[in-house]
């Protein structure tokens, strides 16, 4: 791998914190416009890489097609899961109730389509999803695989459009306007429903993105999602529920340690750490870095 | 405190329910001899035990507990280390084990419990994996794996054990439920808060309900490593966690007599449901069928038919 | 022990609103005292300091001789001090008996008494003209129902000191006889009450003795006649809450 050099540590955590980053943002948002914390948010993640997957080496597809196509479908599949399932819990609790049921039939959804007697000739476990830009540069002396740059860039890319849309659109107006007063919102015209919904794909797509780059270098194994969700929740909870500046903070402590673990320590603690670190903030302090007091 | 108990009323629906479960999972063993049939109605039986411990804190309290897994594993290896280093016989182990069990509860629930809605349920989530996580890295470092003599050759033992572990629970936790503690535990649910001002020390209530809850948890564990024969991580897994708390939402939380009938029928499809092409989809099926419930009766089976009948 | 709350010094700090400001003042035993002030005066917060709910920020309650500063509400409770809230909350899933029962099974004489908590609790509904409802589910109970079934909890804790807050609000004349009744009884026989009231009238009714609070300070103590007719107190009413210009003009 790479030679444990505090320089490698920086870049490579910085890397790492800026798909963090993406990853997390949908997560917080879709809670501070909701309100709720979507337990599937992780499967969705987990089905965007078998997509992806499965178009590429299945049917064949360049990239780029594969992951819009990707994306598209889990968008709609977010924005269903928000209108006939999440939707119709009345509580919060409910609702996180339903979408970690779908969460678990997401799952056993691709395990059986993927590797089931029902369709013997495409059994393949574990997957791995071929690396689709080749090769790695030098930053500051740190060789980083080319995906991993083209996946900060578009990681990026995706935030300021993200960014963009929330204070310059009409949409993007309302995605604040509901977060902040549901009712105050609906008062004004605006349909909190379809706000929710319509954020909710926004989120998915942001959690597909990261996950297509990341991808190449994990196992793609259908129970993924929960690590996902648990890092997301991680991070959205230690930056602060609510605050999206507390999330980029959180996601680039979180690269940065798992990043450290990984090369310093062991590979095999990596979770652990995060793991312990999410456990101490919210016995000390749960409403995060930036989060406003708990009521 | 005998107050506490006040009058249970036995002669209820609810009751005969639980009655008659005990008797279905009874019945099994003089139906059958058939192994794989007792293996998975002691697996039903086991699930009905984690599940029927959800509820009693959970269900009653509020408190959503999503690490249900930890008392289960830490029962097991408890139990394991006593019959591999210890030369404790089984049932003496499972006991202990359900005390070991209830004693790091203590460290957990005293600083969890502090906490309230989803960060209860997060911190409570990561507990188990955590623990996973870091024995899977101490053993890695270490190369063994806790072994126990596994009683595979005593189906009977397990099967009976089980059974017996959920009967008394099921009874007890019935009787906690109907009787003024389980009132007590329900104003938490209602509004703790509220019932702090009204006298009641509700941290105190909250760590007798979890004790309850994870003294049962960890004694099942112990059942279930020495059904396996090993003490291993994956006892800290997530779905053992996870699928108590949806049979209790499939049955009908805070109801006892809810995770009896999640626990029946969401196990007993995963295990039963072993057709050819079915049964690859078996755990797809179940947490459909888990899906379309919560949809429709978000009360739970039980539940529904309470507010029916 | 002829004193039997002391409140020392309270402060108490909400972001940037002080909300009490140094609050001092003395109940004796067998007092009935009355809290007055226009909204945001600080009187809840007082009863939430006092009762456990909050802890101040600095300041002294000794109950009975005892330190009770920043104790557990349920502690304080067993100790002797209760309270009522301004907006009840019940144990919504849980019928008008079982809400009182879990009250009284922390009452200060369950050991004496002999009674059953139900009973206990069925008498206390008795009191306030709620036992035809014993058996329904809160949830389905009006607002002056809800506000009895409160003072119900109050006073089926038997303790030695009840604060109650603002228990009149919302109820029908007949209500507020029922509980004014109940009050007065309960005061002839030695239990000693604090109430924050906006019904002035009515609290002037029951009360021998009135604190006046404006802006986190008491600013008036004295007898109802008195604070009523106190400049200070006239002025920190006019303009805001005029319950004292009414009564006043009646």
């Amino acid at each position: 791998m790479v030679l444990a050099t505090p320089i490698s540590f920086l870049v490579l955590g910085a890397t790492l914190g800026v798909i963090y980053v993406l990853l997390s943002e949908g997560f917080s948002l879709l809670y501070g416009v909701a309100g709720v914390l979507n337990g599937a948010y992780g499967a969705l993640y987990m089905v965007t890489d078998y997509t992806v997957f499965a178009l590429l080496t299945r049917f064949g597809l360049a990239a780029p097609l594969s992951i819009l196509l990707a994306l598209v479908f889990v968008a709609l599949i977010a924005g269903f899961v928000q209108k006939y399932i999440a939707g119709r819990g009345k509580t919060t609790l409910e609702a996180l109730f339903l979408t970690l049921a779908f969460a678990f039939v997401l799952q056993y959804l691709v395990q059986f389509v993927q590797c089931s007697s029902a369709f013997p000739a495409y059994c393949q476990y574990p997957a791995y999803v071929p690396v689709f830009i080749q090769g790695s540069a030098s930053i500051l002396g740190v060789s980083v695989f080319n995906q991993y740059l083209m996946a900060d860039a578009v990681s990026v890319g995706v935030l300021v459009a993200v960014w963009v849309t929330l204070t310059r659109t009409r949409l993007g107006r309302s995605i604040r306007a509901v977060s902040q007063d549901t009712v105050a919102a609906a008062l004004v015209g605006i349909n909190p429903a379809r706000v929710v919904v319509v954020t909710s794909m926004l989120a998915a797509v942001m959690a597909g993105t990261s996950s297509v780059f990341l991808a190449s270098y994990q196992t793609v194994d259908p129970t993924i999602g929960w690590s996902v969700l648990t890092l997301a929740f991680a991070i959205v909870v230690v930056g602060g529920l609510g605050s999206l500046v507390g999330t980029v903070i959180a996601a680039f402590m979180f690269a940065f340690i798992d990043t450290y673990v990984l090369l310093y320590i062991n590979p095999l603690l990596a979770d652990f750490v995060s793991l312990l670190l999410l456990i101490v903030v919210l016995l000390v302090r749960p409403q995060g870095i930036f989060g406003k007091e708990a009521s | 405190m005998p107050t506490l108990l006040g009058e249970v009323k036995f002669r209820s629906a609810s009751f005969y329910t639980i009655i008659a479960s005990i008797a279905l999972l009874g019945g099994v063993e003089a139906i059958t001899h058939n192994p794989f049939y007792l293996g998975v109605f002691t697996l039903i039986s086991i699930y009905g035990v984690l599940a029927l411990s959800w509820d009693v804190l959970s269900g009653l309290t509020g408190y959503l507990n999503f690490g249900l897994a930890f008392p289960f594993g830490a029962g097991g290896y408890t139990a394991a280390i006593l019959s591999t280093r210890f030369a404790t016989p089984p049932t003496i182990a499972i006991i202990v084990g359900g005390l070991g069990a209830v004693g790091f509860g203590l460290l957990t629930g005293a600083t969890s419990l502090r906490l309230r809605g989803h960060f209860f349920i997060m911190v409570t989530l990561l507990i188990p994996l955590a623990t996973a996580d870091f024995l899977n890295y101490a053993l890695t470092e270490d190369g063994s794996i806790f072994g126990v003599n596994a009683l595979v050759n005593n189906t009977y033992y397990i099967y009976n054990a089980s059974l017996l572990i959920f009967a008394v629970a099921a009874v007890t936790f019935f009787a906690v439920a109907n009787s003024r503690l389980g009132l007590v535990l329900k104003s938490i649910r209602e509004n703790e808060v509220a019932a702090e001002s009204l006298g009641i020390n509700t941290s105190k209530f909250k760590m007798v309900a979890f004790a309850l809850s994870n003294l049962f948890a960890g004694m099942i564990g112990a059942v279930y490593v020495f059904s396996n024969g090993v003490a291993s991580p994956t006892d800290f897994g997530l779905l053992f966690s996870a699928l108590p708390v949806f049979m209790c939402a499939l049955g009908g939380m805070g109801t006892i007599v809810g995770p009896i009938i999640g626990s029946i029928l969401l196990e007993g499809s995963i295990d039963l449901l072993r057709i050819n092409y079915i049964q690859d989809a078996r755990l797809l099926i179940a947490a459909l069928l888990l899906l379309l419930v919560l949809l429709f009766f978000p009360k739970g089976i039980w539940g529904y038919v309470k507010r029916g009948g | 022990m002829d004193q039997l709350l002391v409140v020392k010094d309270l402060k108490k700090r909400f972001g940037g609103i002080l909300a009490l400001n140094g609050v001092s003042f003395e109940i004796n035993a067998g007092e009935f005292v009355g809290i007055i002030g226009p909204n945001g005066a600080g009187k809840t917060t007082l009863f939430n300091t006092v009762s456990g709910s909050l802890k101040p920020d600095s300041g002294k309650v000794v109950f009975r001789g005892v330190d009770i500063t920043g104790m557990r509400p349920s502690a304080i409770v067993r100790l002797g001090l209760a309270r009522t809230f301004q907006l009840v909350k019940p144990f919504l899933n849980l019928s008008v008996l079982e809400n009182v029962a879990l009250a009284a099974l922390s009452r200060r004489r369950r050991e004496q008494d002999g009674l059953s908590p139900e009973a206990a609790a069925l008498e206390a509904l008795r009191i306030v003209g709620l036992e035809a409802r014993a058996d329904s589910p809160a949830s389905q109970l009006t607002h002056g129902e809800l506000k009895r079934l409160g003072v119900a909890q109050g006073l089926v804790l038997d303790p030695f000191l009840l604060l109650l807050d603002e228990p009149f609000g919302g109820l029908s004349a007949e209500e507020i006889s029922i509980v004014s009744e109940a009050l007065r009884e309960r005061s002839s026989r030695g239990v000693s009450f604090v109430i924050i009231e906006h019904r002035v009238r009515e609290l002037m009714k029951l009360v021998s003795r009135v604190i006046a609070l404006d802006q986190g300070s008491v600013i008036k103590v004295g007898t109802p006649d008195e604070v009523v007719n106190d400049e200070r107190v006239l002025e920190a009413f006019l303009g805001r809450s005029s319950g004292i210009a009414r009564s006043k003009g009646n």
